[in-house]
């Protein structure tokens, strides 16, 4: 690396490596050109693309018989889309002109006096031509971000609406409880807003994501497994909670259903598995793969004797089984070897898509 | 701090009467209620609370962020923000309008609590603050 002083300030001339940095400096410089022509006003961008007509017309001249009729297409192109149509029209003439003027067979004997003329009426219309259509184009592409626009605003106003309706919900189902005397009737309506606060934790993740199509869903499963535990530790137990998540990315549907897979898992762990023990340990896994698995795992009291889960379901389980087969996957539940009881959902990373039925189709071969 | 008194600035009915239930379980006194942002400048006036949990989207011409922007200006009152905005422009304007806390809906109980006693720790940590050069003079 060469330094060299200019006044107080040091230039550093750093050489110019061919290959993957000489592109992306190249891609850097263009980039800082068409952000500068962003910037400018329709005034300035014609006054450019005069000079850049006199530029060329320049070496026009001095090369003669080589022609340059394709390179002011760029003064043309610059004046349409940074100053308009109008301004195209007008670089297109100019360029024709500067093109004739250009022309060293002008000097020369045509097989018609008015031929240079005609060749230079032809060139103006084709570059009037390309204007007009580069405007044309200018003019929806600027239509297409006006919607773009209005649908991403539309999206944060419905977005916003289903969390401030998901609210009310919650709200309703709080005041409700509030007229039960039974504990366990004022925890069946608890347990509905940790569902509904389980699926609103999904919609601002996607939201803040921005990726519509899918999400990760370990950032999801860990929050919800650290809220759950915070608000539904049994009273004098003392809990550990391990989420150990690889990133997994789901599409919305699954997610949501998982969502509340996992909130039920986990619910039915908290309530059950630690009732009158001092502490324990709840374990949470999610493991990708060609077949995902995600795991709640807890230390404590384990099933009952002969227990069979599809057919001694409350209705927790009951829901975790049937939203299991909607996502095509499997559950396994059943007690941990080293104690305490383990729940596998095992699941495909990709579901078939989602079609409208008509009666003209054929019915569904799925099983649910 | 238990027992610290809250102005709610929400404009749905039903989560108001659910957020005065959650506050009251919480320890919380609910010093009062409002429904736009110039109902809440008049009862921040009357009822001088310790805290605003507000809304930034309020029925009426001024938006939430004008509200609490108002009231730490004039009343040096922490405001928190309740509300179903996650993106992270809202953010930007919430912490630029000296937001002490942001609470997303629908609200848990532990969230609002946290948010709650953050915020007032971190007023009496500024006006301790504000004290000390005084004391120090």
């Amino acid at each position: 690396m060469k330094t060299k002083q200019l006044g107080n300030s040091d230039l550093f001339i750093t050489p110019v490596h061919f290959g993957a940095s000489a592109w992306e400096q190249s891609a850097a410089a263009i980039h800082r050109a068409l952000e500068f022509l962003d910037r400018i006003s329709q005034t300035a961008a014609t006054v450019l693309a005069i000079m850049l007509v006199a530029v060329i017309a320049c070496f026009d001249y001095v090369t003669g018989d080589f022609s340059l009729t394709l390179f002011y297409l760029v003064p043309v192109v610059l004046a349409t889309w940074y100053a308009g149509r109008i301004s195209g029209w007008f670089i297109g003439a100019l360029s024709a002109a500067a093109w004739l003027l250009g022309d060293p067979a002008l000097s020369h004997a045509y097989g018609h006096p008015l031929m240079p003329y005609w060749n230079a009426a032809m060139l103006a219309l084709v570059y009037g031509v390309v204007a007009h259509l580069l405007s044309m184009l200018h003019r929806l592409q600027t239509e297409l971000q006006e919607r773009v626009e209005q649908r991403t605003a539309s999206l944060a106003e419905v977005h916003h609406r289903v969390k401030n309706n998901l609210q009310i919900i919650s709200s309703l189902l709080m005041l409700q409880a509030e007229k039960l005397s039974r504990a366990a009737d004022k925890a069946v309506f608890d347990e509905c807003r940790d569902r509904i606060y389980s699926m609103a934790r999904l919609h601002e993740q996607l939201y803040s994501s921005g990726e519509f199509s899918d999400l990760d869903f370990a950032a999801h499963l860990r929050e919800m497994a650290e809220m759950l535990v915070r608000s539904h530790t049994p009273q004098g137990c003392v809990l550990a909670l391990d989420v150990r998540a690889d990133p997994v990315a789901v599409d919305l549907d699954t997610a949501v259903t998982l969502g509340l897979i996992a909130n039920e898992l986990l619910l039915n762990a908290l309530k059950h598995g630690f009732a009158g023990r001092p502490a324990g340990k709840l374990t949470v896994e999610l493991y990708g793969g060609n077949r995902n698995e995600m795991t709640v795992r807890d230390d404590g009291c384990g099933l009952p004797p002969g227990f069979d889960a599809t057919k001694d379901a409350g209705l927790g389980l009951e829901l975790v089984l049937g939203m299991t087969r909607q996502i095509r996957g499997e559950a396994k539940i059943e007690n941990d070897p080293a104690g305490g009881t383990r729940a596998a959902i095992f699941f495909p990373s990709l579901l078939p898509s989602k079609t409208v039925k008509t009666e003209l189709q054929s019915k569904p071969t799925y099983h649910d | 701090m238990t027992n610290a008194r809250i102005l709610i600035v929400e404009d749905e009915a039903i989560t108001v009467s659910a957020l005065k239930r959650e506050l009251a379980s919480l320890g919380y006194e609910v010093a009062a209620t409002a429904s736009t942002t110039d109902e809440a400048l008049n009862a921040v006036e009357l009822h001088k609370p310790d805290l605003v949990l507000m809304d930034i989207t309020l029925a009426g011409n001024l938006n939430g962020i004008v509200g609490a922007v108002a009231i730490r200006g004039n009343y040096h009152v922490p405001v928190v923000f309740l509300t179903a905005h996650a993106d992270d422009q809202t953010m930007e304007r919430a912490v630029a309008a000296g937001a002490f806390g942001y609470v997303l809906k629908p609200f848990s109980g532990a969230g609002l609590k946290a948010a709650i006693e953050t915020a007032l720790h971190k007023h009496q940590t500024e006006i301790e603050n504000r004290r000390a050069p005084d004391r120090a003079a």
